[in-house]
């Protein structure tokens, strides 16, 4: 999928380890809940996929991978699923990998029969929550002090996005009058 | 009668399929992503499990149900935990949870436990009178063909010390 900002692909082999360089960056590692203690090269490979529905690498309009999107946990008797997104270490407009994760998110709901698609974000990333909210991200759990780090706990939030809500923001603000 | 945790060994999961594919015992653990069938089981099993343990009547060992402790976090000492019996046996299920929570925050040095639970269920903190609702996710689960919530509920270690000499 194709707009004028960004790009996503399906990743390729070789994009493993890219995937694997960015997750050993500090701060992607944190982003990607590698919290504690980054994953080995076998442990990358051998885990990427685990639960994966689908997923794919965020480029620039000049094709260098900013970004990476992930669905997982889908479960398609109840009709959800979960999605994530890291920013490359590289990427210096973060607002690019969000318009890359709008367009993942819009995919899925219009490639799979998903009515809600969940997020996590921890407290201590309140800009991505925030962004959540003002694309009709509704707040439905807040898991108190479940992450410890840099010495003080995060809460876990956990987000929905709905089919309804997400066509409902979707649609063009100005219709033509009947 | 009294019922006791007994750790599952890799052949007791077809007993443990057996009892989870009946009609009466759901697991939200093992039917997360459907109905299992038995190639599955024992990854999902497995998965991030850190004790699996079978429900048994003391005495005659009757298996009648499974739980377990998994997505254990050591440095957070975050910890999931869920637990079944079949519904001869739904009077025993707080007593049972209670072995299993007494385990966690015993044995594994656990801060926090969660459990979910869907509907019109009990969470199975409902004994512990200072466990959290954390969140409901709303039509989150297909259950006898409608959506239910599901509820996050959390049971910390002080709450459940407190508990404890409350009950001592």
């Amino acid at each position: 999928m194709r707009s004028s900002m960004v790009a996503l692909r399906p990743p390729q082999p070789d994009d493993l380890e890219l995937l694997f360089g960015w997750s050993q960056d500090r701060l992607v590692a944190r982003r990607w809940c590698f919290y504690h203690r980054l994953p080995s090269r076998d442990e990358f490979a051998q885990d990427f996929f685990a639960g994966v529905l689908t997923h794919a690498i965020i480029e620039s309009r000049d094709g260098v991978p900013i970004g990476y999107a992930m669905a997982y946990n889908a479960d398609f008797r109840s009709e959800v699923c979960s999605m994530g997104s890291v920013i490359g270490p590289t990427c210096i407009a973060p607002g690019m990998v969000t318009l890359g994760s709008v367009r993942f998110l819009d995919g899925l709901f219009r490639d799979y029969n998903f009515r809600q698609i969940y997020l996590e974000v921890y407290g201590h990333n309140q800009p991505v929550a925030d962004a959540l909210r003002r694309r009709g991200g509704q707040l439905e759990a807040v898991l108190q002090d479940d992450l410890f780090l840099d010495g003080q706990f995060h809460d876990l939030q956990i987000f929905v996005v709905t089919r309804e809500t997400w066509l409902e923001r979707r649609r063009p603000a100005w219709r033509p009058p009947a | 009668m009294s019922l006791e945790l007994v750790p599952a060994l890799p052949e007791d999961v077809v007993s443990i399929y057996s009892l989870l594919s009946g009609p009466h015992v759901g697991w939200n653990r093992a039917n997360d992503f459907g109905p299992p069938n038995l190639r599955d089981i024992r990854g999902i099993l497995q998965t991030s499990c850190i004790a699996l343990y079978q429900v048994c009547t003391e005495g005659d060992d009757e298996v009648v149900g499974v739980c377990s402790l998994f997505n254990f976090q050591p440095t957070d000492r975050t910890c999931w935990m869920d637990c079944t019996v079949v519904p001869d046996f739904a009077g025993e299920l707080p007593a049972t949870v209670a072995q299993l929570v007494g385990h966690a925050f015993r044995d594994w040095d656990v801060r926090k436990l969660y459990a979910i639970s869907h509907g019109d269920e009990q969470s199975l903190f409902a004994a512990f009178p200072a466990h959290q609702l954390e969140g409901i996710l709303r039509d989150r689960w297909w259950d006898n063909w409608r959506f239910v919530d599901r509820h996050i509920t959390a049971l910390t270690v002080d709450a459940w010390k407190a508990h404890a000499e409350a009950s001592f």
